[in-house]
């Protein structure tokens, strides 16, 4: 826990939080899929965790591209994926699904070391093409939204109408945005 | 047996009543005649006395109130005039032929029993001579007598019939009398008259009784045509604040910016205008002002005119009128926005959920909208926040709290919302339908505490508030499917806003349900049945809390569920959700997680001490999946 509580060190220690949860997420993403994923909350901007606390939350799915299928079967995907997170230092590894005719897998699981409170992938077969949407959490950090967001995005609550472009699709081994500088380059 | 029943000679109305009923209106009329002039003359001298700027038409006040005076004294002296015509003349007639045939009654009566008892005597006589000598003088006398007897009793019979025809001629007479007094007491007219813009003059129900006429040629009448209370004030309110945004965007500065400071709720009235008012109001400001464009022709501010002054001084009273723009509502409540944290003033628990509408406009940079801001009557503030095109979405979708509920929650809200788009989307395009969706996180009202959710107060101004907004959206995207989720209270709301207008959403999902109110209850059964409205509950088993709402004591002590079939029935307690054929023909189902308790988001309640438990709108959760599996439903069955 960082005890410098300047405005650059807290931005650090928030960046460095950030760049692990993401990472680890990436490494999970690789499993299923390596090439782009469509972004849904892109996972930058921090959110209220409980007093003077903040975490992350983003969100992945598939396809970006239309009649897009599993490069394997769902459930083979599922049960591999669950085999690798429990050697990869996951807990709590969870799946739901039944027997027979279920087509629909849902996983969920925590690495609180690799700072993953929460992660849920489920796989959706579909009648024209199939999907998969993944989830995560952080762990929550000591630290106040409001300043902490406004090192992130500098000017943030002085100008409602500035937007900063976020990347609509992602791969997993693409190095991810964490803000922005105050003249408006991604960083 | 009597000839005749007295009690079939009808009533006649007491004259003397009457008149002591004329007596009474003249009363009135003498009164009214004498205190409204009187009270007139003294507030019109008051302009001696009372001099202030921009009131000068207040001495004024009373003239209208006076006109009609006169003329309500009018009508209740012709009113006068008939009940003492009647009181004088019509019942008194009327009085003493009933009399007359009263007593006709008791000599017919009398007769008829006469002649009964001769009839039966001379019967008797004759049968007694007829067994002594059946040929003897004395039989053919008694012959005789009986014959006569039998024609007497015929003739009394006759004269009964008689009386009873009259007794009808004259109850058909009082009828008639009554009829006519009633309807010229109904011709009579009086109260405040106004002229429609075609110049003929309009007559509504609450300020004028009596008789009201087609308030234009050709139109239907009268019980159609009334404006209800309610409606009256909507459009006063409605009016005032049209007019009060005008003045705002042509007034001096200083005179915009120190009303504004004695009014900071003026913005959640704004919400509450009609859209077509709306509509004129913003064709009206931008034929006046100039728009600065950018590259692409959209409008990126306002240079010259009323709309400049208002993005400058008073933006959010226009950014949150329905039925303008979406972009535009965006630009001025944007503005409202910094304006609104440049405050010094704001205390540190809205600044802190302000900055929360700040971050959570991020979130889908380039598709957000702010809809909606203000701060209400209590000083807090509410917003709606749109990810996605709501012009021009085929799906616009809401997702509304209950109680205790504010935009202290916008965090994990906002990521629901959008969120929820994507997977809508995502399962549509899994069946083979293309489509776009815009969520909205709906915050536009106050849903009240624990110590008011047994009443309907919230519920009422909340439905309000959110038919509105969703009536500005249909005038924007009339094309587009509309739906909502609700959890809790803002099921009670819902309930409401869809009972009082059946068109406004295609699709209502409500989780948790706070229950519903007597007349939803009755409303909502037809209007889940048709065609229109799919309705949509869900109930976790381990949710205690949603009931206590539902309470005998409560004011919507209804369940919707239990007005609903199956089939619109979202468990909510782990289990499959039914997503319909998969590849292959194979049937696609996905397990959901049960909803531990009465929570929207997972995590730790408020109200709750036990650990982390599941939401409804948990992405994992069986509600949550069994709603977007409805939506995709929705969509897909609508093409």
């Amino acid at each position: 826990m960082p005890t410098d509580t300047s405005s650059p060190a807290v931005f650090e220690s928030a960046k460095e939080a950030n760049t692990a949860f993401k990472a680890a997420v990436a490494d999970v993403q690789s499993e299923l899929w390596t090439e782009e994923w469509r972004v849904g909350v892109y996972g930058d901007m921090p959110s209220a965790c409980g007093a003077d606390q903040y975490r992350f939350e983003l969100s992945r799915d598939l396809p970006v591209e239309d009649g897009w299928r599993f490069p394997a079967d769902p459930a083979t995907m599922r049960e591999d994926l669950a085999s690798w997170m429990e050697s990869n230092g996951y807990t709590d590894v969870t799946g739901l699904s039944y027997e027979g005719d279920v087509d629909t897998l849902t996983l969920t699981a925590r690495n609180v070391g690799a700072g993953i409170d929460e992660l849920t992938v489920q796989f959706h077969p579909g009648e024209v093409q199939d999907g998969i949407s993944l989830s995560a959490k952080s762990v929550c950090e000591p630290g106040d939204v409001d300043a902490l967001s406004e090192e992130i995005y500098p000017g943030l609550y002085e100008d409602s109408s500035r937007e900063w472009p976020l990347p609509e699709t992602e791969r997993p081994d693409a190095t991810p945005v964490f803000g922005f500088t105050a003249d408006g380059e991604p960083r | 047996m009597a000839l005749v029943d007295p009690a079939s000679l009808p009533h006649v109305v007491d004259g003397g009543a009457v008149s002591a009923l004329a007596d009474g209106l003249v009363e009135a009329g003498n009164i009214v005649a004498t205190v409204f002039p009187d009270a007139h003359d003294r507030w019109h001298g008051l302009q001696t006395v009372f001099d202030v700027r921009g009131a000068e038409g207040v001495h004024h006040m009373l003239d209208r109130p006076l006109a009609d005076s006169e003329e309500f004294v009018r009508a209740l002296s012709d009113a006068r005039t008939v009940l003492w015509d009647a009181a004088t003349l019509t019942l008194p007639n009327l009085a003493s032929r009933r009399a007359e045939l009263a007593a006709r009654i008791t000599s017919v009566n009398a007769d008829g029993e006469a002649a009964d008892e001769a009839y039966a005597a001379a019967d008797a006589a004759y049968w007694s001579q007829w067994r002594a000598d059946d040929e003897s003088l004395a039989t053919a006398v008694a012959r005789g007598d009986r014959v006569a007897a039998d024609a007497a009793r015929t003739r009394a019979a006759d004269a009964g019939d008689v009386l009873r025809d009259d007794i009808a001629r004259f109850r058909a007479d009082v009828d008639n009398a009554e009829q006519m007094i009633a309807s010229q007491l109904t011709r009579i007219t009086g109260g405040t008259e106004v002229r429609g813009a075609w110049g003929e003059p309009v007559r509504v129900s609450q300020t004028f009784w009596g008789f009201v006429d087609a308030p234009y040629p050709g139109a239907p009448f009268a019980a159609t045509t009334t404006i209800t209370l309610a409606q009256h004030l909507t459009e006063t309110l409605s009016q005032a604040v049209v007019t009060r945004i005008g003045w705002l965007g042509s007034a001096d500065d200083s005179a915009v910016r120190d009303w504004l400071g004695s009014h900071p709720d003026f913005a959640s009235a704004v919400g509450l205008v009609d859209v077509e008012r709306a509509e004129r109001l913003w064709n009206d400001l931008v034929s006046d002002s100039t728009a600065r464009t950018g590259a692409d022709g959209v409008t990126t501010g306002w240079d010259a005119g009323p709309l400049a002054q208002l993005l400058a001084l008073a933006p959010l009273a226009v950014g949150n009128l329905n039925g303008i723009p979406a972009g535009q509502r965006n630009l001025f409540n944007r503005a409202g926005l910094d304006q609104l944290l440049a405050d010094d003033g704001l205390s540190d628990d809205t600044r802190s959920e302000l900055r929360g509408v700040r971050r959570a406009l991020q979130l889908d940079p380039g598709a957000t909208t702010l809809l909606a801001l203000f701060l209400d009557s209590n000083g807090e503030p509410r917003a709606a926040i749109a990810y996605g095109d709501v012009e021009h979405s085929d799906l616009v979708l809401t997702v509304t709290h209950g109680i205790e509920t504010d935009l202290d929650s916008i965090d994990a809200w906002s990521r629901t919302t959008l969120d929820l788009r994507d997977d809508v989307v995502g399962e549509a395009a899994r069946r083979g339908q293309a489509t776009t969706v815009a969520t909205i996180a709906y915050f536009g009202w106050d849903s009240g505490t624990t110590g008011t959710v047994f009443g309907m107060d919230h519920a009422d101004a909340g439905a309000a508030a959110y038919t509105q907004l969703m009536s500005g959206i249909a005038a924007r995207n009339p094309d587009a499917l509309r739906a909502g989720w609700f959890h809790s209270y803002g099921t009670t709301m819902a309930a409401q806003a869809l009972t009082d207008g059946p068109d406004l959403l295609d699709a209502a999902f409500l989780f948790g349900s706070a229950g519903v109110s007597p007349e939803a209850a009755a409303a909502l059964p037809d209007l889940a049945r048709s065609s229109d409205l799919e309705l949509y509950a869900s109930h976790a088993d381990k949710d205690w809390t949603a009931p206590i709402g539902r309470s005998l004591w409560s004011s919507h002590s209804t369940n919707p569920g239990d007005l609903l079939d199956e089939a619109h029935l979202l468990g909510a307690d782990g289990g499959i959700v039914d997503f319909g054929p998969g590849a292959d023909g194979s049937v696609l189902r996905t397990t959901g997680l049960s909803t531990d308790g009465h929570a929207s988001h997972t995590g730790n309640p408020w109200y709750e001490w036990t650990g982390e438990e599941i939401g409804y709108f948990d992405e994992r959760a069986q509600s949550y999946l069994g709603g977007v599996d409805g939506l995709a439903d929705l969509i897909t069955e609508a093409r």
